[in-house]
């Protein structure tokens, strides 16, 4: 078998790193346990040095905004320039970069200019463009989960499919405030809080498992990835 | 309290510690069968559609991201996207990956790099097919985002694998309209809901986790999924154990 300095050197890296954040995460609020467990020194050379590496991958998240700005305009930039798709691609493309450039160019003004908050043009953007935006995508997801429903049954027909309509049905005829539908409210009651309860329980116990499985296993070295 | 917490943890995680070595230790030399996952059966079509019909793969992971609690959900999602996108590097339409988290941007390039690569076809390979979408209040800029490049890029099939909201159902009813299969699933209660309920072939909850074992072929990622199996069964064991034990005292104490 062919061993590769560099998977042993990124293996050991984050078996250390990874085993050393752990601890000090784990006794980090409670120094008389972590005293208890590995002695005075060692215990706050463990703690300084879990806090270290979380702030350093703090400091890193912060940054990747940059990187996540610089992706956006490249991809961008690269599909006008190059051509790729239809010329209403290319237009959203050029919209898209130039709408940047103009808010970045705004904000910088307003800084420069120290224009008050209240008469902002750029806050003016985000909130009455942007959340405007997103509020009407918000009532169409409405529109949206109730087709879901429809084409649900009318895919294919089993009984998991009905049953799931027919419980969403029933929460939903359960919270209307109408008279006669005091038996539905309860029904719906007893759904939300007996089998939906216990099913969402189920399958966020499956996935915190399943998480403590693979963090595990990449702890110790036996999941490398991909890599 | 809280030391009671630090110590359940530590517990938690030297019982997973040991049922792994367990496992580790029965399984290392047999050949391991994996429990059906209907959804995954299906890859190897999607991977042929979208060779033919030189339409892209798009995966996604949502809103799973290094450094944050979905960090080894996007871990299992990269993976994913690792064996099932080298298998279309050959194809005219490359794969497409998308996050809404930029520090998620380095992991997912260097994801789709190494499936090039394993492949030894590096040269074909464009970082601009990794492209970030920024996420707005409630992720719904991500969701219009990814709406918008169904129409534009018309993948042979979306793979959404991570963490979406109920946001998730307008992406998977924009890909549906271009007549792209979803495959899908959500750390999230209202995103995983969704998922089944619209997903042409949805996965639920920890099977995101698992996929890879099935993708790759690899012993010791098959042995990962007997360790989450063995898990799983022991948490329905204990829980049902803890519900007897309640039951027999209420009857007792009535």
């Amino acid at each position: 078998m062919r061993v590769r300095p560099g998977v042993i050197l990124a293996s050991s890296t984050i078996i250390l790193v990874g085993l050393i954040t752990l601890l000090g995460v784990l006794f980090g609020s409670n120094l008389t346990l972590a005293q208890e467990a590995g002695g005075e020194i060692v215990s706050v050379v463990l703690i300084f040095l879990a806090r270290l590496f979380v702030q350093i991958a703090t400091v890193t998240i912060a940054l990747s905004v940059v990187v996540g700005v610089l992706n956006l305009l490249v991809v961008h930039i690269n599909r006008f320039y190059r051509g790729h798709g239809s010329f209403l691609n290319r237009l959203n493309s050029l919209v898209l970069v130039l709408v940047y450039v103009l808010t970045v160019s705004i904000w910088i003004i307003e800084r420069w200019q120290g224009t008050p908050a209240t008469a902002s043009l750029s806050r003016l953007l985000l909130e009455d463009v942007q959340i405007a935006i997103e509020s009407s995508l918000a009532a169409l997801l409405f529109f949206t989960l109730v087709y879901g429903a429809y084409r649900l049954l009318q895919r294919q027909l089993s009984f998991y499919r009905v049953l799931f309509v027919a419980a969403v049905l029933v929460v939903l005829m359960g919270s209307l405030a109408l008279p006669g539908l005091a038996a539905m409210a309860a029904l719906s009651d007893w759904l939300l809080s007996v089998p939906v309860s216990a099913g969402a329980r189920g399958i966020l116990l499956g996935i915190a498992l399943a998480t403590v499985v693979t963090g595990v296993r990449v702890l110790i070295g036996q999941d490398r990835s991909y890599h | 309290m809280e030391g009671l917490v630090q110590v359940v943890a530590l517990l938690v995680i030297l019982a997973v510690f040991m049922l792994n070595s367990i496992v580790n230790a029965l399984t290392r030399r047999r050949d391991l069968v994996q429990r059906r996952l209907p959804a995954l059966e299906r890859l190897p079509d999607l991977t042929a559609v979208s060779i033919e019909a030189s339409r892209p793969l798009h995966f996604s992971a949502g809103s799973a991201a290094p450094g944050t609690e979905s960090t080894l959900l996007a871990l299992a999602g990269a993976e994913i996207t690792y064996y099932v996108a080298r298998q279309v590097t050959l194809s005219d339409a490359p794969p497409l990956l998308t996050v809404t988290e930029s520090v998620a941007l380095p992991l997912a390039t260097d994801t789709l790099r190494l499936a090039y690569a394993s492949r030894g076809r590096l040269e074909r390979f464009k970082p601009v097919n990794v492209r970030w979408y920024p996420a707005g209040e409630r992720a719904l800029a991500f969701a219009g985002g990814l709406s918008a490049l169904q129409s534009e890029e018309k993948p042979a099939a979306n793979l959404l694998t991570g963490s979406f909201g109920t946001e998730l159902a307008l992406i998977l009813d924009s890909a549906q309209r271009q007549g792209s299969t979803t495959l899908s699933v959500s750390d999230r209660l209202e995103g995983q809901a969704v998922a089944w309920a619209m997903a042409d072939q949805p996965l639920i909850g920890e099977e995101v986790f698992a996929a890879a074992g099935y993708l790759s072929e690899q012993p010791r990622l098959a042995r990962r999924n007997a360790v989450l199996d063995a898990g799983r069964w022991l948490l329905v064991a204990a829980l049902l154990s803890l519900a007897a034990v309640q039951l027999l005292n209420s009857l007792t104490g009535a």
